[in-house]
């Protein structure tokens, strides 16, 4: 079978990205981070074999409907719903790739993880979803991977759709992780899109989330960084046509010596348009977060309401967390707010939990469920919900 | 044998400030037990000390829980023995649904798992007998509720939990007449051989539907009268006055002596 990752099209696209790279700047809020090569760092290029892995991900995922498993950009799972005939799926194995990815292709790179991403190019998941097309069952997309990981994914909603979605990025061993996401929501279409990442120690993940909200569009986007590794994160959300409504959700665990990097940007493009985030972090040991929200509401565009809450617990002493809530408002008629919370577990709540019985362990852990609960109740699949919490519990070391 | 609470010359204190001063106090299982006193007088810091609260120091005396000394123990390990101290201020936590979190308590303090049915079951007789909103114990931790259903959620977890020494430390304030009989109701219920009560108030309203056996009065840090029913008439008339000027009198006796 003759598909578009091997034609000579392809690998020139490839080779003109990669010879930008150099010159290129890193993402955009680099100033604010301690300067790390991330490409030399982390980047291995060996290839292990994923036999063993495939094996592993199949008993997994196999009890799920409505899934797509990738696997270093191959699918591995296709087992999608009779609903979803309204959702045409396309990868890098397709003899016909999509115009939207030659686009990007041909684009010209803003930093060097773009550049990186198009230079080594090994996974795609294209969705675009027809108009009207309304799908209660939600879609599961398990992107998983051991090597070297390049992945592009773009979620499209035409015109009067309604679509659940959650995402989650997993490996084995160590890796080095560009995924990036790119979010199209046409004139009056919803989306829900959770995206779970969970990496191993000693890999690092950069993803970039991009998305354009229209008219009358809703994008509820609930963000878990669960990684086991270092953690880059860029998300900007353009708010493009009248009453677009934007609302991002995220959770951010660290432990030990790990750095988590996040920059969540909401810009108002249209008038009446509403954006909000809201941040949730738990830092634990020697960890350290870093987090940069940004609503930013442009000349003339009256009406529209920018929010964001950042709250972080620290743990113990020994974590840095670094929150900065930035509003660039350039108009009189808006509502803006922003609020940051940064301390540790409230003691007299736990004294009060442990003279009913808990241990100071189970009263903080309780504590901390409670503080993620709003982002765990908006995981709309049982299973996958089930996993977070377990996640948690392992990630927080109960 | 029949649960013991013996609490002997009880010293504490909160940033080198001395609160309490040699406070003594038995309590045994099917008695109900009043302190009454003044405002600022140690009856709240004594509830706390004896729950095990690590913002004050005990700096002297006991406190002996059938025949074993408590006073090592941590305040969950006194909980898990039998202790419930229902709060003059329970704290809020939000995102922690209360079902949830009772019956974490109720594993903790049976050590084991309880089926979620008989648990779901439990909750549910105790949530009537309140008279509680029914969907009070899904909401989250005491969030939003009002003054008088914060109380009569501490008393829901005291039945919940059937603990079998039960300090009220003003249970009675912010409850309305009505909740007032329920909440005095329901504790006069939990009370026999194997539990008792002590009840911290300035009311004297809530010991018309739970009868004090014994009825002590703190003054300064330390219980300075101990008697039955009758005390409470005397308060009820002359006030606490007629405590501290019969304290100044001794006092002065034994100064000039």
């Amino acid at each position: 079978m003759i598909n578009y990752k091997n034609s000579t099209d392809f690998l020139n696209l490839k080779k003109c990205s990669a010879d930008t790279i150099l010159d290129l700047p890193y993402v955009n809020f680099e100033n604010s981070l301690k300067k790390v090569d991330f490409i030399n760092k982390y980047s291995k290029k060996a290839s292990k074999n994923i036999s063993n892995y495939k094996k592993r991900l199949l008993i997994k995922y196999k009890k799920y409907t409505n899934i797509i498993v990738l696997l270093e950009g191959e699918i591995l799972l296709n087992n999608l719903d009779k609903t979803l005939v309204d959702c045409e799926v396309n990868t890098l194995q397709d003899n016909n790739p999509d115009t939207n990815l030659i686009e990007l292709l041909k684009s010209k790179s803003e930093n060097k993880m773009q550049a990186h991403l198009k230079a080594n190019l090994n996974s795609v998941l294209l969705l675009k979803f027809k108009k009207s097309a309304i799908i209660d069952t939600p879609l599961l997309i398990v992107v998983a991977t051991i090597n070297d990981l390049s992945h592009y994914m773009q979620i499209v909603l035409e015109q009067n759709s309604c679509v659940k979605i959650i995402e989650k990025l997993e490996n084995a061993g160590t890796s080095f992780i560009n995924a990036n996401t790119n979010i199209n929501l046409d004139e009056n279409s919803n989306l829900e899109y959770v995206r779970i990442e969970k990496s191993n120690k000693n890999s690092f993940i950069y993803s970039s989330i991009s998305g354009n909200v229209n008219a009358n569009a809703s994008l509820k986007y609930s963000y878990a960084d669960l990684n086991d590794s270092n953690v880059c994160c860029n998300t900007n959300i353009n708010l493009m046509g009248e009453l677009a409504y934007a609302d991002i959700n995220c959770v951010i665990l660290s432990a030990l010596k790990e750095q988590h990097m996040h920059l969540m940007q909401i810009e108002h493009f249209a008038k009446c348009t509403i954006g909000a985030i809201n941040n949730h972090a738990v830092a634990n040991d020697q960890s350290e977060i870093y987090i940069e929200g940004v609503g930013k509401i442009n000349k003339g565009m009256a009406g529209s309401d920018s929010n964001q809450q950042t709250k972080v617990i620290s743990l113990r002493d020994t974590a840095t967390v670094t929150a900065k809530p930035f509003l660039f408002i350039d108009e009189f008629d808006v509502k803006a707010g922003h609020g940051v919370a940064v301390g540790q577990l409230d003691q007299q709540e736990i004294y009060y939990l442990m003279s009913r019985g808990l241990t100071k362990e189970d009263a903080q852990k309780l504590i901390i469920q409670g503080f993620l609960k709003p982002i765990a109740d908006n995981i709309f699949i049982k299973e996958v919900g089930k996993e977070f919490k377990r996640l948690v519990e392992k990630k927080l070391n109960y | 044998m029949s649960t013991n609470l013996e609490i002997k010359n009880l010293q504490a204190k909160v940033n080198d400030k001395q609160i309490l001063f040699g406070a003594n106090l038995n309590i045994s299982g099917g008695e109900i037990h009043v302190i009454m006193g003044p405002n600022g007088t140690g009856k709240s810091t004594f509830a706390s000390v004896i729950m095990g609260d690590s913002h004050f120091t005990v700096i002297g005396g006991d406190i002996v829980l059938n025949g074993e000394s408590i006073l090592n123990n941590t305040v969950d390990e006194r909980a898990r023995k039998g202790i419930f101290l229902a709060m003059q201020y329970p704290m809020t936590v939000s995102g922690v649904t209360n079902s949830n979190f009772i019956k974490a308590a109720v594993q903790a303090v049976q050590g084991q798992t309880v089926s979620v049915t008989k648990f779901m079951k439990d909750l549910d007789i105790a949530v009537n007998k309140l008279e509680m909103d029914r969907n009070l114990p899904y909401r989250y931790l005491n969030d939003g509720f009002s003054g008088g259903e914060k109380k009569r959620n501490e008393i829901l977890q005291m039945l919940m939990l059937k603990p079998k020494i039960i300090i009220l430390d003003e249970i009675d304030s912010g409850l309305d007449v009505d909740a007032l009989k329920v909440v005095g109701k329901a504790i006069k219920e939990a009370v026999n051989l194997n539990t008792a009560v002590l009840i911290i108030t300035h009311y004297q309203k809530i010991l018309d539907y739970v009868k004090p056996t014994h009825v002590h009065i703190m003054i300064d840090g330390n219980i300075v009268l101990n008697g039955g029913v009758d005390l409470l008439t005397r308060i009820d008339k002359e006030g606490f006055d007629f405590i501290k000027i019969k304290q100044n009198k001794s006092h002065a006796t034994k100064k000039i002596k």
